[in-house]
């Protein structure tokens, strides 16, 4: 990947990131905070993704998909107790 | 091979671009997860792509579990945030109603 290419995903990527945060804290309600949290890991996950295939090294995919492990874990726990008033029933 | 890629990279910052806006303006809660769960779903998969044709052995294989996880994963996630929201008693959309409607 051209090194160009790659300031331009990677700057891009924060920009959408910084987008997303923003997003979560003026969230109106919890369960749009949930999602905006959700979407700003996977956007973390792609910007992994994109080190992982300019520097071809691979312990970056193994970082990206532990945070889409966790994220997807939180994301469900924070909707179950979104849902129902408590995670662990 | 690599303007291919590359080509994928570009494409998969512009699908993200699209979840993202589309997170922003859309006005109500269950538009917005569409918007979150595919769009960004899809947008990872390219660069995805992108790193299978340009890598190896073990970054080919890492690439394709994230995939496989990454397309099992985003749908159950937004249904537990649809489930929920319906849960809390949400279920009337802010789309789809006429402007002279009367309010529920």
């Amino acid at each position: 990947m051209p090194p160009a290419l790659f300031a331009i995903a990677i700057t891009w990527l924060a920009v959408l990131a910084a987008a997303l945060l923003v997003m979560t804290l003026r969230a109106r309600s919890l369960a749009s905070r949930i999602l905006a949290l959700d979407t700003l890991t996977l956007v973390l996950v792609g910007a992994l993704v994109v080190f992982a295939d300019a520097r071809n090294a691979v312990h970056y995919l193994d970082a990206a998909l532990a945070v889409a492990l966790l994220s997807f874990i939180a994301t469900l726990a924070a909707a179950r107790y979104l849902g129902d008033g408590e995670m662990l029933s | 091979m690599s303007a291919a890629a590359d080509a994928l990279v570009v494409l998969g910052l512009a699908v993200m671009t699209g979840a993202v806006v589309g997170m922003a303006r859309l006005p109500d809660i269950g538009v917005r997860i569409h918007a979150a769960s595919k769009a960004v779903g899809l947008g990872v998969i390219p660069l995805l792509l992108a790193a299978i044709l340009h890598g190896d052995g073990p970054i080919v294989a890492r690439a394709v579990l994230i995939l496989v996880f990454l397309g099992l994963t985003t749908t159950v996630g937004a249904h537990a945030i649809a489930r929920a929201v319906w849960r809390r008693g949400r279920r009337r959309p802010e789309v789809g109603r006429r402007a002279d409607a009367p309010p529920p």
